[in-house]
């Protein structure tokens, strides 16, 4: 029989692409721009500005952007790479491959991914390939789909990773880690029920497989932290540094695991073994921060940007995503030494603002109160200046990207 | 069996032989009576409020002992009274069973005020006069027009308010009364800033809802 609210959507999505394509001609002038920026207005909508510059200057992000259309919140979800946006609409359960072309975003292609509205996680895997792991399935197992961008079709899989077992009704994926002709993946589990209220397990789940053949090697369990790795799309916390290895960081503050009483936590797998490196740990609400964080990115020579919230300034979930509170540290992977960054306290309980080129750190700052900038952090000398402002009804900067990666 | 008056009434007064009880069980199951006939000129809507008035003291006391017929009937009843109880004042007690347990309940039910759908488990109540929404679990709400909505969640005997929030007409909104060990917090949420809330919150609500 007719599936008729698909049929519906589909119809409806079909039309969307029509109308876009019609409503701008390419006039195949542009040229490409570096880096790729959303912003959000006081009114929730979302607009897309591109650059090459992002050292100084002023602009107005809305006036010279282009409207996003797409679900409220799209820039959570969205992925950009070699030009080119991808997201899921979370009501017609499609895949989306869009451009900005002539000062309008045009949807070039699409695939249709029951389960993928609210992916946990995404990532390039190579130019054409990207890696999803859908969003929740109850007590089902997770499910996979390795999308071919440039041909738009996809393979659709079950992750061969245990699934949730009572008291536990839910589970999420927080990182997924590439290796040679292995995926490792970082988990855990949760519940969310009247009698239980909300929280997650205690315990950090890494799970190896082999790939492509998905077979299920390994699995490290390690109860000190929980919820390894966020949502990979909104915010940032995992990388490799220059011998290979791989570092999260786990998320059990009330954002994310909601399992505030553990502490957020550095680990490590070692480029050249099999496991987690269990003598490697590096807690970050005991150490001078003192909170829980939920972004790290790497700035080379062991040390890393961390983004943390302040547990004084902010009551409620509302507070959290709302209030000013949050501040950035240079970690020492190595001597866990913990510096501040001078910057003043940023909005937005997660956010794509940070992009490392060279010894450069860009890092997008909202304090509430107009002043919503790009600055430019230096690790060698700690300098810290001031770079390019917004100005406008700006609300959020919600995604600073190289546009070509 | 020939149901009359009198035999519902020993019904309820728990006199009935088993036979008796059975009859009137499988009289009152079938439902095969023909339309009742509301003569005109008679205030409807008074009267209304008057039946429902009586099965909702009925409901609270049913709760409390279980297990007859009537029991059966509570959420489906109770539900009822949520559309109905936005022209009476504020709700009574914490002793309440809307609740969607049966899976039978509508999806979506809708008042002057607002339009509410039911998480697992959960169950609401909307008061017109003091703007409030006794809830509990986890309800989707749509108020008509913009207002100052106050919530109350309570579950199990455990209260929590959060007072005079703007909520817009049209838009949509979660309320949940999560208490957990480690939190315990009314969260009343945009529809469009659920990506900020955990994610095992957010599929949670994707898994009741279908969002």
């Amino acid at each position: 029989m007719l599936n008729w609210p698909r049929a519906i959507s589909l119809s409806i999505l079909a039309g969307l692409l029509y109308l876009s394509i019609s409503a701008c001609r390419d006039s195949g002038g542009a040229k490409p721009q570096k880096y790729s920026i959303v912003v959000g207005s006081s009114q929730g909508d979302l607009y897309i500005w591109q650059t090459d510059h992002l050292d100084s200057g002023t602009v107005d992000p809305i006036a010279k952007g282009v409207k996003l259309l797409g679900p409220p919140r799209i820039w959570y979800y969205l992925l950009v790479r070699d030009g080119f946006y991808y997201y899921v609409d979370s009501k017609s359960e499609y895949f989306i491959k869009a451009q900005v072309r002539d000062e309008c975003f045009v949807h070039l292609d699409s695939i249709r991914l029951p389960a993928f509205s609210y992916p946990d996680n995404a990532l390039f895997i190579d130019q054409d390939t990207v890696f999803l792991v859908s969003h929740s399935m109850g007590m089902e197992a997770k499910q996979f789909a390795k999308v071919n961008v440039r041909t738009m079709t996809a393979r659709v899989g079950s992750l061969p990773v245990p699934s949730p077992r009572v008291p536990f009704d839910n589970m999420s994926v927080g990182f997924e880690m590439w290796r040679g002709d292995r995926l490792w993946i970082g988990y855990t589990y949760h519940y969310a029920n009247k009698n239980m209220g909300f929280g997650s397990s205690d315990t950090v789940y890494v799970a190896r497989m082999t790939y492509p053949g998905m077979a299920l090697e390994h699995i490290d369990k390690d109860p000190r932290s929980t919820f390894p790795g966020n949502v990979n799309t909104a915010q940032q916390n995992t990388f490799k540094d220059e011998k290979g290895d791989f570092y999260f960081l786990s998320s059990p503050g009330i954002v994310r695991g909601a399992n505030p009483h553990q502490p957020t936590a550095v680990y490590r797998i070692k480029a050249d073994e099999q496991t987690m490196d269990s003598t490697y740990f590096f807690n970050i609400s005991t150490s001078e921060v003192q909170n829980h964080a939920y972004g790290l990115w790497y700035l080379g020579n062991r040390k890393a940007l961390l983004r943390s919230e302040r547990k004084d300034l902010f009551k409620t979930y509302k507070e959290h995503y709302a209030v000013p509170h949050i501040g950035y540290y240079e970690v020492d992977l190595l001597t866990r030494e913990v510096n501040r960054l001078d910057l003043p306290l940023d909005r937005g309980s997660s956010r794509t603002c940070v992009l490392v080129e060279g010894e450069k750190a860009y890092i997008t700052i909202n304090d509430g109160k107009g002043g919503n900038d790009i600055w430019i952090y230096r690790p060698n000398d700690r300098s810290l200046v001031k770079g390019l402002h917004f100005e406008g009804d700006v609300d959020y900067i919600y995604r600073l990207e190289n546009l070509h990666r | 069996m020939n149901i009359s008056e009198a035999l519902i009434e020993k019904y309820h007064q728990g006199l009935c032989s088993a036979k008796e009880k059975a009859a009137v069980e499988k009289w009152l199951e079938n439902g095969d009576e023909p339309d009742l006939y509301f003569p005109e000129g008679l205030p409807k809507e008074e009267i209304k409020m008057a039946v429902w008035e009586a099965l909702q003291a009925r409901v609270i006391r049913q709760r409390e002992s279980s297990g007859t017929l009537f029991g059966k009937y509570t959420a489906v009843m109770a539900a009822a009274v949520i559309v109905l109880m936005s022209g009476l004042g504020y709700f009574p007690g914490p002793l309440w069973s809307a609740d969607n347990l049966t899976g039978k309940l509508p999806a979506a039910l809708t008042s002057e005020a607002l339009q509410i759908e039911f998480g697992r488990e959960s169950g609401a109540v909307y008061s017109k006069e003091a703007r409030m929404l006794n809830f509990c679990g986890v309800v989707k709400i749509t108020p008509r027009e913009s207002m100052k909505l106050s919530f109350t969640s309570i579950c199990d005997g455990h209260e929590e308010i959060v007072r005079e929030i703007d909520v817009k007409g049209g838009t949509t909104y979660f309320a949940m009364g999560l208490g957990g060990q480690n939190t315990s917090q009314l969260i009343v949420m945009d529809k469009n800033l659920v990506a900020e809330l955990p994610p095992l919150l957010q599929n949670s609500l994707i898994a009741q809802f279908g969002i």
